[in-house]
């Protein structure tokens, strides 16, 4: 099992999602963020044959033109948790207010750079309610990005750590998101990314703005931020149209994609415990 | 839309990673391609070209029009043709449905590479009714449109021609031009005179589909389903093909089955069509085509023109004179002026190994070698060294097909003769074309078989200087290998199964033979066992334990003389080594009596075979 299958709990949400408990072994490759790359970060390394598990139809298509093969279009793990919530609701959906913002993360490896002054000052011009800022649990450990936000009053928070090697994987991590999410008007981001598209799925309104940032060594395979501009201009402005961005969200999370319990089990090769199939 | 540092308009949607033209199909070119766009009838203003077209391509359009530019969807092919285009013509990446939204309008849009590679994995393929909505409002209101249909049942695709597999990376789910959704040329055109495009000429073209090598209108095609000169020109489009594909069946054989059965525009890998909302239809009924390089010469490119007595053929360039290798060299200028009608001898022989007719190859041998001349060591005047594969056979006498081609000296007529059957067996070899002889044969057999159909007798001599002669003919270390065995990656499935029982009923051949061996060593057998019966009998008998006595006695008396001269110090008796017996040699020729020889077994020079002693 690929270590990046537990990046934040998407492994125990599938688990979840079909019944049994955590830690399973899943067999292949899920792709853990949106990127406008084959689904997975550059420079993996994919054992031959093994099962490629993406989110949407526009990853099967880049990933097939690159020659990969063996992919199975199965939606993101955020479909599921609204596939979960749609069933069995975890809690009644909260009033909504103000404006969580997703400043544009790195990674342990690669370090995002960016002037968060500049950024804030944005947001205030732009937002007119309250204002969360969501950081990466990278950047909410270093106190001088928090306290960039905290002293402009800005409720600082992180939905937690995205976990590394099989370790430090916080489970809840989509379900605090979606709390939070559901929890504010709008969702702002200073790059397109996975949290815009998961907060129009949930309602929220969208808002594309700011410094950019940049990230440390990034592979320009992806295009940068530019290649994102030309893809989808219409989505980078401080109020998108609902209707440009709902589309795009739904596609690109997979949400028409969403397989049965059982289909998860026989493509991860799970088997429930006790059951006369468990390895 | 930004402009990258390269000087390219980038419209997003771009393919990072991706290269049409190092592609299966690749980039639409060829010494054709200018001659299929040669009308441009309306404002010379500003011209698009769309997809992926060889920078030599979008030069000479571009060289016809004030300004110019070139949209494909890959970066990389984006890059190629920035760095060999002048930088007066625009390079634009991205797919067509966003150049589209830009507005821009253009005199003219060239799409002659097809519209299956207009858009990109980053989005849904938009269905071809929307992709020609697109490029249709890129042409300003006079404009015209040169637009390539792909054709999903066309040879190439047939055959499978291409190196790729059926799922190639460009067959990405939902993104390709597949054959449910594919229009046909009729609907195209049908779909275009909604947007007010009519069809100024039609070009169904044959060959690999990015570098046709033959195109005629369907009027053409229609008329010409028994024309040899037609016939021979579409065959040989696909003489050039990927060596590393696995062709299904020779596509020349298959392409020429297509067109006789009025299926030659129908499965046409492409066609070009030029549309335009004003010109008026032109009545055609000629051919375009260019030669595949043969001999290393260069390629040349020329127009087929019928009339009332046959075809004309009239060069679409300047006529030109070259040296292939130090003993051949060709004058294009001799391609002009009528074409003779009528299979080749090449053609005829090939039929008749198809057949497995060798006295109906005997006779084309013979026809061939006695337009030579009629004596063996007679010289051949140079013009007719290397005529071989460019002769038709008349009803009267043989004709010149291709008289541009001229030897610089002259070769006596069995020699000639020889280096002419190699030329046709290995090319009949290399084409998988069926022949009577073994599956396993090399050039060399199959001019053996024919050359001796002939009348020669001698043929090694003769072989070695076909051999010199051929390779002074052709360009250095170009001349084929005449020894390696038929290429069965050329063959098709049937042909292969055919072999394979060939090689069956050899097996079971060489099983009877081996049955028929052991039959006669059981006779030796049984002959052996009776002498050893003889042999133990005579063993046992009161005279040989006599003689055995006698022996001994004998032998002990020698022994105590011999002691007792080396006693004595006497020199031993001096032997001449000449008079040793001969040792058997072991490498010398295998003598086996003829009734050991299985039958049906032609033994070879290291077996001599000697009559029985009984």
């Amino acid at each position: 099992m690929h270590t990046a299958n537990h990046y934040y709990g998407h492994a125990h949400l599938f688990a979840e999602y079909v019944g049994i408990p955590f830690p399973v072994m899943l067999d292949g490759y899920l792709q853990h963020g949106w990127n406008l790359h084959d689904g997975f970060a550059v420079g993996t390394e994919f054992v031959p044959g093994t099962k490629l598990f993406v989110w949407s139809d526009s990853v099967l298509r880049r990933g097939w033109a690159m020659g990969r093969r063996n992919m199975h279009v199965i939606g993101s793990a955020w479909a599921y948790l609204l596939e979960m919530e749609r069933n069995e609701p975890s809690e009644p959906a909260p009033e909504r207010a103000g404006t969580i913002f997703y400043p544009f993360h790195g990674w342990e490896g690669q370090e995002v750079t960016g002037d968060h002054e500049s950024m804030l000052r944005q947001l205030q011009e732009v937002e007119t309610g309250p204002i969360t800022v969501c950081l990466y649990w990278v950047e909410h450990r270093n106190p001088a990005i928090r306290e960039v936000y905290e002293r402009a009053g800005c409720r600082v928070i992180t939905h937690g750590s995205r976990g590394f090697a099989y370790r430090g994987t916080d489970p809840k991590f989509l379900r605090k998101q979606y709390a939070e999410l559901r929890a504010h008007e709008r969702v702002v981001s200073n790059r397109l990314g996975s949290a815009i598209l998961y907060g129009a799925s949930v309602g929220c309104e969208v808002g594309v703005y700011g410094d950019p940032m940049v990230l440390a060594g990034e592979d320009p395979v992806y295009g940068g931020i530019e290649r994102q501009q030309r893809n989808w201009p219409e989505l980078h402005q401080p109020f998108v149209p609902r209707d440009l961005v709902a589309p795009l969200a739904d596609a690109e999370l997979g949400l028409r994609h969403v397989r049965e319990p059982s289909e998860i089990m026989d493509l991860f090769n799970w088997t429930r415990p006790g059951s006369e199939g468990e390895v | 839309m930004t402009t990258s540092t390269e000087g390219i308009t980038l419209l997003g949607s771009e393919m990072l990673t991706w290269s049409d033209f190092d592609g299966e199909v690749g980039a639409f070119g060829g010494l054709l391609a200018p001659h299929l766009l040669h009308a441009f009838g309306g404002e010379r203003g500003r011209v698009l070209v769309v997809g992926p077209t060889a920078a030599p391509v979008v030069a000479d359009v571009a060289a016809r029009f004030a300004g110019a530019d070139v949209l494909v969807r890959s970066w990389a092919d984006a890059q190629t043709l920035r760095a060999s285009l002048p930088e007066a013509v625009g390079v634009f990446c991205g797919p067509l449905d966003r150049m589209a939204r830009t507005g821009a309008t253009y005199d003219a849009v060239v799409a002659v590479a097809g519209t299956d590679r207009l858009h990109s994995a980053e989005d849904e393929t938009p269905g071809p009714a929307k992709v020609l909505a697109d490029l249709v409002s890129l042409v300003s209101g006079a404009g015209e449109l040169y637009l390539g249909v792909g054709n999903p049942v066309g040879v190439d695709r047939l055959l499978s021609l291409a190196a790729g597999s059926r799922h190639h990376d460009a067959d990405w789910p939902d993104g390709h031009l597949v054959p449910a959704a594919a229009l046909t040329v009729e609907e195209v055109i049908a779909v275009l005179a909604e947007h007010g495009l009519a069809p100024v000429e039609t070009w169904f073209c044959h060959g690999r589909r990015s570098d046709p090598l033959a195109a005629a209108s369907v009027a053409t095609l229609s008329a010409g389903r028994a024309d040899t000169v037609l016939l021979r020109e579409l065959a040989r489009a696909y003489d050039v093909t990927d060596a590393s594909a696995m062709p299904l069946k020779d596509p020349a054989a298959t392409v020429h089955d297509l067109v006789r059965a009025g299926l030659g525009a129908a499965t046409a890998p492409l066609a070009v069509l030029h549309l335009s909302r004003t010109a008026t239809p032109a009545p055609d009924l000629s051919a375009l085509v260019c030669e595949p390089v043969h001999d290393g010469a260069p390629s040349v490119a020329y127009r087929l023109t019928r009339t009332g007595s046959g075809w004309v053929r009239s060069l679409l360039s300047e006529p030109a004179q070259f040296s292939v290798s130090d003993l051949l060299s060709r004058d294009t200028a001799a391609l002009e002026g009528p074409v003779a009608a009528g299979e080749t001898i090449a053609e005829q022989l090939a039929a008749c190994c198809a057949a497995h007719d060798v006295a109906a190859a005997g006779v084309v041998v013979r026809r061939y070698r006695d337009w030579l001349g009629s004596d063996p060591g007679t010289p051949v005047p140079a013009d007719r060294v290397a005529l071989l594969p460019r002769l038709v056979v008349g009803d009267e006498r043989l004709e010149v097909l291709d008289a541009s081609w001229t030897a610089l000296e002259s070769a006596p007529r069995d020699v000639v003769l020889v280096r002419g059957l190699l030329d046709v067996s290995a090319d009949l070899l290399a084409r998988g074309i069926r022949h009577p002889w073994s599956p396993g044969s090399a050039a060399r057999d199959l001019t053996t078989a024919l050359a001796a159909a002939a009348g020669i007798e001698d043929l090694a001599p003769v072989l070695v200087e076909a051999l010199a002669l051929d390779a002074r003919l052709r360009p250095a270390g170009t001349a084929p290998d005449y020894d390696e065995p038929a290429g069965i990656s050329q063959l098709s499935h049937a042909e292969l199964v055919e072999i394979a029982e060939g090689l069956g009923q050899r097996v079971s051949q060489s099983d009877a033979h081996v049955v028929w061996l052991l039959q006669r060593l059981q006779g030796r057998q049984r002959a052996l066992r009776q002498l050893r019966g003889q042999l133990n009998a005579v063993n046992g008998s009161r005279e040989m334990r006599a003689g055995r006595l006698i022996f001994f006695v004998h032998e002990l008396v020698r022994r105590r003389r011999r002691a007792r001269a080396e006693a004595a110090d006497r020199p031993g008796e001096w032997r001449d080594p000449a008079t040793r017996p001969p040792e058997p040699q072991r490498e010398g020729p295998i003598e086996i009596e003829s009734n050991l020889i299985p039958p049906a077994y032609e033994p070879g020079p290291e077996i001599k075979v000697v009559p029985p002693e009984d």
